[in-house]
């Protein structure tokens, strides 16, 4: 059972911080390496705010804000003038990474910070306890991956994404402003990460480096996901399982070694992803 | 026949040009070794073997276009297979003494060279697939270099563990003999791949990078060019990692990491990619320009390299050197700018004057049997009964959506999965399916319906690449003239090409694109031509062209399948109609035959059979 548990809350938090990409690769063709530096600003804003005598969930909107209003400033001054060129998007944001690094280096320091969970106590789950706090996280992943579905399948937004997504000359010819769609896809996406940065805040030890870590797994497991929520999700739950099963039973080292091994082949045997885009 | 030079003598004068300011930047840098104090000199030297380990990451990704961003890999190969050839270790990974065995030193170099070129040859052969994207290997290198710097702690007792392996330098070498050690080693490998890049071979590297997809039914193997570049890249970093290892003696996980990695992303883009020697003046300053700024302001010198390395990738996307030398040629009218320099050169089509091999005629080329296709679950060809004689001209028509390009795509690429049979008769014995550059090689070409072309070579280099069909073009040699049979010459006559020699792929209009297309593959001097639309978005006046050329060469021998759309073309130019209806040949004969048939006019039409 806590086995299980484990492996949920891995995959929750896998799918915490790979929707944000996702939702970027998928509309925008733009694969975001400077992802986690959006979660470290999310991460820094939230301590910040709560050095301040904020509650914690009001400092994880408040990182929300803070990451979205980051990627605003870098949708309109960098991305926007790559959507043409996929391959430079990709060594830019990784440029922008960096200079997110170094910027909180210089305003915060190496040192390490502390987020403080709003929840410490255990909760009761068929019998076993397990951290609440993890639960929470397991929840929130699961109503995001709901949200996100509900929003992109049924509502006007969703159609009017899909429409950019898959012929953007046509929806700018039909009169929608494909240059907002983008750059509001790029701030949700960013704001999301700032919320998984959050999130994960009272989890991981708290430094300018914070989640580059995740970035070669996040990448893989959004590549591997190809352009659908379910292909996110399965590869997530593939990626989050293999990664704590191996660690149970092998050193752990050994495990994001396995991970990034599978995803690799997975990828070469399926180019298209997990599910495809219906041609 | 022959056509017009359009500059005469520029060639040698830009050649010569650059081999001059080469050698001058090299006997300056040679001079200020004799200047500099021990603390620079030991900069530069460092700023060198970098300056290798951009020249290589330029050869693969600037050249064949394969983002490597686990570059930093192939380095710390070179240096760890220094370091544990020669480093003694405890069980914890702490280096206890050194064998420091001349014969180690010697041996250890060349090692961690074929090491890197046997893994990076692994990596290549497994990520460049001719269906997979071209972000795989980025993607996979990416994941590698993460792997390996996690791994690198586990293995102490090779690698030193978290220390890394340091002292292992070889002794008693001055640090000026370095410096003009690893100058040369620099001028060596940078001269041998400017040497590579200017020659006829860069022309398929280049090829490959631009277009693959076109590349492989000219007969190149793309997957082999790509792989085999890989590897030379990855040795060429390993020999800068291995010289690191025995000047400064240490090794560890940083020199393998994605940020080190980064590093030379950065040097190559600065500088100009695709350039080979941008890239060494980008290592070479930053790497400066980096060691200066860092001691002063270390956080802030890292937040100016990010800043510089997105400002170059959003607004100088050809790089500092290039993007400045095209300035500098606006303003000096005989300047030409860098990548110029580094790669184009004036190439002249001349006549060729050979036999064509005689084969015998009256015997099928190329025979479909019960051929079926489809597209998921989307079934386009639906048992196609179709032969195919040699020196005829058969033109397959059909309603939008019958097949047609369908049915050529699995004539020339044996990797569509089909029912069925197809064999070709091509005089070299029959040939069932094969992959496209080999089916090249073999003598059927395929020109596609929309042009696709190479947007960076030249129109005599096209048809240099073109005719080799799939030999390996001189790795040093770079032609100046480019012999081609009549037959290309009346096609590159008839469509407009006449003195464009040197316009680029890129540039050429609509129409003369068309052009280039077709004479690519008559170039490639094809047994059998497969053509899509050849006349799409051309006027009737350059259409008839077109068709007499097409009667020429099946007046010369050559088997000729055509799809086309307008029939007034068709009758003027056929031998033999075939029509195609949803994925089925409905009907064959003459033109006239063909007009005359019912069961033409209702697929047409959409009329019932009654």
């Amino acid at each position: 059972m806590q086995l299980a548990l484990d492996v949920v809350s891995a995959i929750g938090i896998l799918v915490i911080v790979v929707l944000g990409l996702a939702v970027v690769l998928g509309v925008l063709d733009v694969i975001n390496l400077a992802h986690t530096g959006f979660m470290a600003v999310g991460v820094y804003t939230a301590v910040t705010a709560t050095e301040h005598g904020w509650s914690f969930w009001a400092a994880v909107v408040a990182a929300m804000v803070g990451s979205g209003m980051a990627g605003l400033v870098v949708e309109a001054l960098v991305v926007r003038r790559l959507y043409a060129r996929p391959l430079e998007t990709i060594l830019a944001t990784w440029g922008i990474s960096l200079v997110i690094i170094q910027a909180l280096t210089l305003g915060y320091g190496h040192n390490n910070q502390a987020l403080v969970a709003p929840l410490t106590g255990a909760a009761n789950v068929l019998g076993t306890p397990y951290p609440a706090y993890r639960l929470v996280v397991i929840a929130i992943a699961a109503a995001l991956v709901a949200a996100l579905a509900l929003l992109v399948r049924y509502t006007r937004v969703g159609l009017t994404v899909r429409m950019v997504q898959s012929n953007e000359n046509l929806a700018r010819a039909v009169g929608i402003r494909v240059s907002l769609i983008r750059a509001t896809t790029f701030v949700v996406g960013c704001a999301m990460a700032g919320l998984g940065g959050a999130l994960l805040g009272p989890t991981q030890a708290i430094n300018p480096n914070y989640a580059v870590s995740l970035v070669a797994t996040a990448f893989l497991a959004v590549i591997l996901a190809g352009r659908r929520l379910s292909g996110v999700v399965a590869a997530c739950v593939i990626l989050g399982s293999v990664q704590i099963l191996f660690g149970r039973w092998a050193n752990p080292v050994y495990s994001s070694t396995v991970v990034i091994g599978i995803a690799v082949v997975l990828m070469r045997i399926r180019p298209e992803g997990l599910t495809w885009r219906r041609a | 026949m022959a056509t017009r030079l359009t500059r005469p003598n520029l060639l040698s004068r830009q050649g010569r040009w650059g081999t001059a300011t080469l050698a001058l930047v090299l006997a300056a840098l040679a001079g200020l070794g004799q200047v500099l104090g021990s603390y620079d000199t030991g900069l530069f030297t460092t700023a060198f073997l970098f300056a290798i380990a951009a020249t290589s990451l330029d050869l693969v990704w600037g050249f064949v276009g394969a983002p490597d961003l686990g570059h930093a890999m192939w380095f710390g190969i070179g240096a760890l297979t220094v370091g544990a050839m020669t480093a003694v270790t405890d069980r914890t990974g702490l280096v206890i003494s050194v064998h420091d065995a001349p014969w180690r030193y010697a041996v250890a170099v060349p090692l961690g060279m074929a090491i890197a070129a046997a893994l990076a040859g692994l990596v290549a052969k497994f990520s460049f697939s001719a269906k997979g994207s071209p972000f795989y290997i980025a993607i996979v290198t990416l994941a590698l270099s993460t792997v390996v710097t996690t791994l690198y702690s586990q293995f102490p007792r090779i690698t030193g563990g978290d220390n890394g392996l340091f002292g292992f330098a070889i002794s008693g070498v001055p640090a000026r003999t370095w410096y003009y050690l690893t100058l040369a080693a620099l001028a060596l490998v940078v001269t041998g791949a400017l040497i590579l890049v200017r020659s006829d071979a860069g022309l398929l590297l280049r090829a490959v990078r631009d277009n693959g997809s076109r590349a492989r039914y000219l007969g190149a193997n793309v997957e082999r060019v790509k792989i085999v570049t890989f590897m030379l890249g990855a040795a060429l970093a390993a020999f800068a990692g291995g010289l690191y290892g025995l000047m400064a003696g240490l090794v560890s996980a940083d020199l393998f990491s994605f940020l080190f990695a980064t590093e030379m992303l950065v040097w190559v883009s600065v500088g100009g990619r695709g350039t080979i020697i941008g890239p060494v003046l980008g290592a070479i300053g930053l790497h400066l320009a980096g060691a200066r700024l860092s001691e002063d302001f270390p956080t802030q010198w890292a937040l100016i390299e990010g800043l510089l390395f997105v400002v170059v990738v959003v607004f100088l996307p050809d790089g500092v050197l290039p993007t400045a030398s095209a300035w500098l040629s606006r303003l000096v009218r005989r300047a030409t700018p860098i990548a110029g320099l580094v790669t184009r050169s004036e190439r002249r089509l001349t006549a060729h004057t050979g036999g064509r091999p005689d084969l015998p005629t009256g015997t099928p080329v190329v025979t479909c049997s019960g051929v079926h296709f489809g597209y998921r679950s989307l079934l386009v060809l639906r048992g196609v009964e179709l032969r195919v004689e040699r020196g005829e001209l058969l033109c397959i028509v059909g309603p939008n959506g019958a097949g047609k390009t369908t049915l050529l795509s699995v004539l020339a690429d044996g990797g569509l999965p089909i029912t069925g049979e197809i064999h070709f008769d091509l005089g070299s014995g029959g040939h069932g399916r094969r992959a496209p550059h080999r089916l090249a090689r073999a003598g059927v070409s395929r020109k596609f319906q929309a042009p696709h072309l190479f947007g960076t070579l030249s129109v005599a280099e096209t048809l240099l690449l073109a005719r080799a069909n799939g030999r390996l073009p001189s790795l040093w040699r770079r032609s100046r003239s480019v012999a081609v049979g009549p037959s290309v010459l009346d096609v590159v006559e008839a469509t407009g090409l006449a003195g464009r020699d040197n316009d680029l792929g890129g540039t050429l209009a609509h129409g003369l694109k068309q052009g280039l297309e077709l004479a690519a593959a008559v170039a490639s001097r094809p047994q059998v031509l497969l053509l899509d639309e050849p006349t799409a978005g051309l006027t009737t006046a350059e259409r008839e062209v077109i068709g007499s050329v097409l009667r020429r060469l099946v007046g010369a021998g050559m088997t000729v399948v055509l799809i086309e759309h307008d029939l007034d073309f068709v009758y003027q130019v056929a031998d033999r109609v075939a029509v195609l209806h949803e994925g089925r040949i409905i009907e064959q004969g003459t033109p006239a035959e063909v007009a005359n048939s019912t069961v033409v006019r209702q697929a047409y039409l959409g009329a019932v059979v009654p």
